[in-house]
């Protein structure tokens, strides 16, 4: 087998001569993933901006447009990480099922802040090019795993940022409600999520009787 | 907004010294990464810290794009609040890294 010939024919196909072959959607699928771990609104405003910017400032050097938005995955990582928003969303299922209190392991995955696109997005990629559209793919094996290998990587990337943002979140929810540092485990957090649960009630219950004192 | 103070580094000094040249003045992220001197790409995460800082607003272009011939951009202007403590941020880490006037006292050793 002619690697280099195999090679070419992958270039080709991606920088086709005239129409720039994939290039674009690639890109833009790539900016897609980059910021797919992100919470809801920085994920649209995040993916608007870099799309605008993409078509304005790289429509003519579409190869260093692909370059840039390679080296915004991180940048879209990073911000996914330090996004401060799922505490809020935590505590507000906290207050939807304070008669279970689950504290959202594995209820947070499914909110509408998280991150669950990148799977599926990877799939796609990788379903269509290692078989094609139509059945016949477009790049050989090896062409398959050069273009899925990088994308299993945005994808870990993008799956290991929304882990560490919530447990971020999980942290900043237990340090609020007298979550007290060393304690890692679950038993901890819901712990400390039925004390807050409890003196939210009470709160709620004083404010009640206060406006109930105050009306009478 | 927030109201965090962001810690400066030398990429978010390198932006706020070029928007306080100018504060009004509305830059987009790649312009100001040229400007700036600093990564294309990082320039974004600078300017999410300290827009999540209150330091700086972000808008979307208002004309049209049909009008402007390609998608609306989102640009970035300074605060009044990044106007005044980026200043004052800045003025201290240039305090900072200045050498100083003072020789450091000798001590005679024991």
């Amino acid at each position: 087998m002619n690697v280099l010939a195999l090679l070419m024919n992958i270039l080709f196909s991606l920088l086709g001569l005239e129409t720039w072959g994939w290039l674009p959607a690639l890109t833009k699928l790539l900016v897609v993933i980059a910021t797919a771990a992100m919470p809801a609104e920085l994920r649209r405003t995040r993916r608007e901006e870099w799309l605008a910017e993409l078509e304005a400032e790289y429509a003519e050097t579409r190869l260093a447009g692909f370059i840039w938005v390679i080296a915004l995955v991180p940048v879209g990582t990073w911000e996914a990480v330090v996004a401060r928003r799922q505490a809020f969303h935590l505590r507000s299922r906290l207050v939807v099922r304070k008669d279970r209190i689950v504290l959202g392991w594995n209820r947070v995955s499914d909110s509408p802040d998280s991150m669950c696109a990148p799977p599926i997005f990877f799939g796609i990629f990788v379903a269509v090019t290692t078989f094609g559209v139509d059945g016949n793919s477009p790049f050989s094996a090896i062409g398959a795993m050069a273009l899925g290998t990088p994308a299993l990587a945005l994808v870990c990337m993008s799956v290991l940022a929304n882990a560490l943002r919530r447990d971020k979140a999980v942290r900043s929810l237990a340090s609020r409600v007298g979550y007290i540092d060393g304690q890692t485990s679950k038993i901890a957090y819901t712990a400390a999520a039925k004390r807050y649960v409890a003196a939210r009630d009470l709160r709620d219950h004083e404010n009640g009787m206060s406006v109930h004192s105050a009306s009478t | 907004m927030m109201s965090l103070t962001p810690r400066v580094t030398d990429k978010v000094a390198a932006l706020l010294a070029v928007m306080l040249v100018n504060p009004t003045r509305r830059w987009y992220g790649l312009e100001l990464a040229r400007a700036a001197g600093v990564g294309h790409a990082t320039v974004y995460a600078a300017l999410g810290r300290l827009e999540r800082a209150g330091w700086v607003e972000g808008a979307w272009e208002t004309s049209p794009p049909e009008q402007l011939g390609r998608p609306r951009r989102r640009t970035y202007v300074l605060s009044a609040s990044g106007a005044r403590l980026g200043g004052a941020s800045m003025e201290h880490q240039r305090a900072r890294q200045s050498p100083r006037a003072q020789p450091r006292p000798r001590f005679a050793n024991p």
